[in-house]
């Protein structure tokens, strides 16, 4: 069942702390940029928590590697007369996938430990192609052609 | 030139410096006077005052909120605070005290932005005619210009828009559940 698509609050959170750090977004580098995840959901599995704040939280749901969200941006844009701040990158290609993908989440990838790594989107609400079995074949996330998600 | 409220908004291009790297002065957790959240009354333009501040989703700085230079010859606030050009904050600006930045509950998880109450004393019109109190701003001040300091939250819808100062205090009650939330 779907939670719905969502900014961790813990994130935002840290956003406007300023003893916290390593959360931007526009990053480009492999070892700060934001990365794609994965993620087996339900039952055992993951699930959606608002207390939820670092990669760690995800378990051992993750499914094959994360990939990073390439050329990232952060701009100001009104979409469907709503003016906030649009995340975008690149669409993401995930090779020999296994397992049941049931949501993609972003995370706020950094060269410490993954228990620093911060949890940013969870995302299990698309108009068609959540849940998924790729059977060991490829599997193409594209972005909404307006962005990734807006806040 | 306003013609009504805005409603009560996130500045974007705060959110937008949250995320950014090399943006600096943007926490709301601060308490010292020259890093904190400060709150300032406006007035907002009408047909009959268009001189007053309007909102727009492009501001991004408190020198936003001062005149436009090439509207009329004084260069007067919109806020009430003193004349323009200026480097601090006037007497009427107040600072948020006991900042706090929590997760909230339910389907609201926020995070929530709140403070203490911020009373304003003496309150008066300003020497550009300004007669009416119809919004307040936050913004984040440091210790630099106040070309510097990020509008945070406009809000001109409440219980109390618009006043019209007397010379007494106006007291701003902050909604019980919080100030803001992200």
């Amino acid at each position: 069942m779907a939670t719905g698509n969502a900014l961790y609050p813990k994130w935002k959170q840290a956003l406007v702390t300023e003893a916290l750090t390593l959360k931007s977004l526009d990053q480009g580098d492999a070892a700060n940029g934001v990365y794609c995840a994965l993620v087996t959901i339900g039952g055992a599995n993951y699930v959606y928590s608002q207390a939820h704040q670092f990669y760690t939280d995800l378990g051992a749901n993750v499914q094959g590697v994360p990939l990073q969200v390439t050329a990232p941006t952060v701009s100001v844009a009104t979409v469907a007369g709503s003016t906030g701040l649009v995340f975008d990158g690149n669409d993401c290609t995930f090779i020999s996938v296994a397992g049941t993908i049931g949501a993609v989440v972003l995370y706020r990838h950094n060269p410490g430990a993954n228990t620093t790594w911060r949890l940013v989107y969870y995302l299990d609400t698309v108009t068609s192609g959540l849940p998924v079995t790729p059977a060991g074949g490829n599997l193409v996330v594209s972005w909404n052609p307006n962005g990734i998600f807006m806040f | 030139m306003g013609t009504g409220p805005t409603g009560n908004v996130v500045y974007p291009k705060w959110k937008q410096a949250l995320v950014q790297e090399a943006q600096a002065n943007k926490s709301l957790d601060q308490t010292d006077v020259n890093n904190a959240v400060y709150c300032a009354l406006l007035n907002v333009g009408t047909p009959t005052q268009a001189l007053g501040y309007t909102y727009s989703a492009a501001h991004q700085f408190y020198t936003d909120l001062l005149m436009a230079p090439t509207v009329g010859s004084g260069h007067e606030l919109a806020v009430f605070n003193g004349p323009f050009p200026q480097s601090n904050p006037g007497p009427l600006d107040k600072q948020i005290t006991t900042p706090t930045v929590n997760i909230g509950a339910g389907t609201f998880p926020g995070p929530v932005f709140d403070g203490d109450d911020s009373t304003f004393l003496q309150v008066t019109t300003t020497a550009g005619g300004f007669v009416t109190v119809d919004a307040l701003v936050l913004y984040r001040r440091n210790a630099g210009l106040n070309s510097t300091w990020r509008l945070i939250y406009y809000c001109d819808t409440g219980a109390g828009f618009p006043v019209q100062p007397n010379g007494g205090n106006i007291t701003i009650n902050w909604n019980a559940a919080g100030i803001f939330m992200l």
